[in-house]
C-alpha cells in the first residue's frame, strides 16, 4: 500500500479494453475460451479494476495479467473435469 | 498439438535446446503472464478487424456498458463516503459499531473503502485507532450485499482490512494478535477475486510481521515473492518499497552488508513523485550502510546526490539523522574534527527530541573517535553524561547494563577501541531484539 490511494485517478476500463481488444481475442482463442465466458472474464476483471480503489501503477499490465490468470483457472477447471488420455 | 507429448518426445525436445533457451522454457513453465504472451507474439503485421474468439466475434459493447454503469454507481458511493465517515465519527466511540450496523445508509462500498484507507493512514500516528477503524470496516463488510457488490470483491477488502488490523497490532508489538489477524486476512484472500496486487500487498505486510517476529528466513522469502509479484503486474514502485523492507530484514538479522545491493536495486524502482519520503529513506539507509562498510567515498557521493531530498524534509527526525550520517562519512574519510562536530550536533538533536537509543548510538561513535585519539578525559566526560540520560528513560534493561559496563570500563581506563566497538555492536543488535542478553565477558573476547 502506498500513500493517497484514494486520490489516484481511476483507470478508464473502456480505454484499456480498446488497447487490449486484439490481444484478448488471441488469448481467448489460445485458451479455448468461449465468447460468452470471455465476456464474463473481461467483465469480472474490469469490475475488480474499477471497484477497488487501489492505486495500480500499470493498470493495462494488471488487467492483462488478471484476464490471463482467469483463463488459466478456467483451463485448469476444464482439464480437471476432462483429464487427457 | 492436441495431445500431451510423450516423455521421450519432451526429453528429446529439452535436450535439443541451448542452455539459454532451456532457461526460457522453465521460466515459461512458471510464469502464466509470459505464457499468455505466446498467443499474440510475434505480433501480426496487421490485425484482422472483428477477429473471432473461438470462431465467433468478441463483442464487448454490452460488457463495457455494464462496466460504465457500475463505475457511475461506485463513484456516487465514493462521493458520499466522506460525509458518512464524519457523521459516524461524530458519534460516541462506544456507539460506532451499533450506528454502523443499524443504519443502512452506512452500508456502502465507498464507506467500506474509506474506513480501510483511514485505518492504514492512522497506523503510524495511532495504531490503536487504526485497529478500531479496521474492525469497523470488517463489521461493515458483513453488512454489504454480495448480490450488489460481488462476494469475491468484498472478500478482497475484508482480507485487506484484516491485514491492516494485523499490521496495527504488529506496530504495538502485539505479535500474537497480529498473527491471528493475518491468518484471517489470508483466509478471506483465498475466497477473493485472485487479484495479484492484493496478494502481493499482503505478502509484503506479512513479511514485516515475520521480521518483527525475528523469523528472518521467512521474511526474506515473503518479501522476495512480493517483489516478483509486484514486478509481474508492472508495479515497480511497490516492488521498490518491498526491497526497502527486505533491506531492513537483512539489517535486523545482523547482515547489513546484504542490504547494500538490495537498496541499490530499490533506487531504480521507487517513484520519487509518488513517495519522496520512501526514496529518501532508501538513499539514507544505503548511505549509512555504505559508510559503515568502509565505502566512504561511495557514501559521500550518494549523500551529495541526496542533499536536495534531505532539504525537502526539514523535520528534526530527518535532519538529526542527516548530521549523523555526515559524521560517519567524515570519520570514514579521515576528517576527525569534522566528524566530531557533526556527531555532537546529531547527539544534541537526539537529546532535544528525547530519543535515548539513537543518542546512545551516536555517543558510542563519539567515544570511538575519542578513544582513537587517546582523549581519555573527553571519554570519561562522555561516559558521565551517557548513563544518567538513559536511566531516566524507558530503555531496554540490557542496553542500560551494557552502557553502565562501558562507563565502568572507561572510568577504569580499560575501555579500548575493541570494547567500545563491541558495546556499540551489542546496542545496535539489541535495538531490534529486545530478548538479547548482554554478557560483559564477551566484550573482552
Amino acid at each position: 500500500m502506498v500513500a493517497s490511494d484514494m486520490d489516484w485517478p481511476r483507470p478508464d476500463a473502456g480505454k484499456l479494453l480498446d488497447q487490449l481488444q486484439p490481444v484478448l481475442e488471441r488469448i481467448f482463442r489460445g485458451y479455448g475460451i468461449s465468447v460468452r465466458e470471455a465476456e464474463t472474464i473481461v467483465e469480472e476483471s474490469c469490475r475488480t479494476l474499477v471497484t477497488k480503489g487501489l492505486r495500480r501503477q500499470e493498470p493495462l499490465v494488471w488487467l492483462l495479467h488478471d484476464i490471463v490468470e482467469r483463463c488459466e483457472r478456467s483451463r485448469e477447471e476444464r482439464s480437471f473435469e476432462d483429464p487427457p488420455p | 498439438m492436441k495431445i500431451h507429448p510423450h516423455d521421450k518426445v519432451l526429453e528429446a525436445f529439452l535436450l535439443s535446446l541451448a542452455e539459454r533457451d532451456l532457461d526460457l522454457v522453465f521460466h515459461l513453465a512458471r510464469c502464466s503472464y509470459c505464457r499468455s504472451r505466446i498467443y499474440y507474439l510475434p505480433r501480426p503485421e496487421e490485425t484482422v478487424e472483428g477477429e473471432a474468439a473461438c470462431g465467433e466475434p468478441l463483442n464487448l459493447v454490452q460488457t463495457r456498458e455494464r462496466i460504465e454503469g457500475w463505475v457511475r454507481a461506485v463513484e456516487a458511493e465514493r462521493d458520499e463516503a466522506p460525509g458518512l465517515f464524519v457523521e459516524l465519527m461524530s458519534q460516541p466511540v462506544a456507539r460506532w459499531g451499533e450506528v454502523l450496523g443499524a443504519d443502512p445508509r452506512f452500508h456502502s462500498w465507498g464507506l467500506f473503502e474509506l474506513l480501510i484507507e483511514r485505518s492504514w493512514e492512522t497506523t503510524i500516528p495511532d495504531s490503536a485507532h487504526a485497529e478500531v477503524l479496521g474492525r469497523l470496516a470488517l463489521l461493515l463488510g458483513e453488512r454489504l450485499a454480495p448480490s450488489r457488490y460481488g462476494a469475491e470483491l468484498i472478500e478482497d477488502l475484508r482480507a485487506r482490512a484484516w491485514a491492516h488490523v494485523g499490521n496495527a497490532c504488529r506496530t504495538r508489538s502485539e505479535l500474537h494478535s497480529a498473527e491471528e489477524a493475518f491468518g484471517k486476512a489470508f483466509d478471506h484472500l483465498e475466497k477473493g477475486t485472485g487479484d495479484a496486487l492484493e496478494r502481493a500487498i499482503l505478502l509484503d505486510l506479512l513479511g514485516s510481521l515475520r521480521r518483527d517476529q525475528r523469523r528472518f528466513e521467512e521474511a526474506v522469502d515473503l518479501l522476495g515473492k512480493a517483489v516478483s509479484a509486484f514486478l509481474k503486474i508492472g508495479d515497480r514502485h511497490r516492488a521498490g518499497r518491498s526491497l526497502v523492507n527486505l533491506s531492513i530484514v537483512h539489517n535486523h538479522s545482523g547482515h547489513p552488508e546484504e542490504s547494500i545491493p538490495v537498496l541499490y536495486e530499490s533506487l531504480d524502482l521507487i517513484d520519487a513523485e509518488q513517495e519522496p519520503r520512501l526514496l529518501l529513506c532508501a538513499r539514507h539507509n544505503l548511505t549509512t550502510f555504505l559508510s559503515e562498510a568502509g565505502r566512504s567515498v561511495e557514501a559521500r557521493d550518494l549523500y551529495r546526490e541526496t542533499r536536495p531530498l534531505y532539504r525537502d524534509f526539514g523535520e528534526p527526525w530527518v535532519q538529526n539523522r542527516r548530521q549523523w550520517v555526515k559524521g560517519k562519512i567524515a570519520r570514514g574519510l579521515g576528517s576527525a574534527a569534522r566528524a566530531e562536530s557533526l556527531l555532537l550536533k546529531a547527539r544534541e538533536g537526539f537529546l532535544a527530541e528525547g530519543i535515548p537509543y539513537d543518542t546512545a548510538l551516536v555517543s558510542l561513535e563519539l567515544a570511538t573517535l575519542y578513544a582513537e585519539q587517546g582523549r581519555t578525559a573527553d571519554l570519561k566526560r562522555l561516559a558521565e553524561e551517557i548513563v544518567p540520560v538513559f536511566a531516566s528513560r524507558n530503555i531496554h534493561r540490557e542496553a542500560l547494563a551494557a552502557l553502565a559496563f562501558l562507563k565502568q570500563a572507561i572510568e577504569a581506563e580499560a575501555a579500548n577501541l575493541e570494547v567500545i566497538a563491541r558495546v556499540a555492536a551489542f546496542l545496535k543488535r539489541a535495538e531490534n531484539d529486545p530478548e538479547l542478553k548482554f554478557a560483559p565477558l564477551s566484550v573482552y573476547r
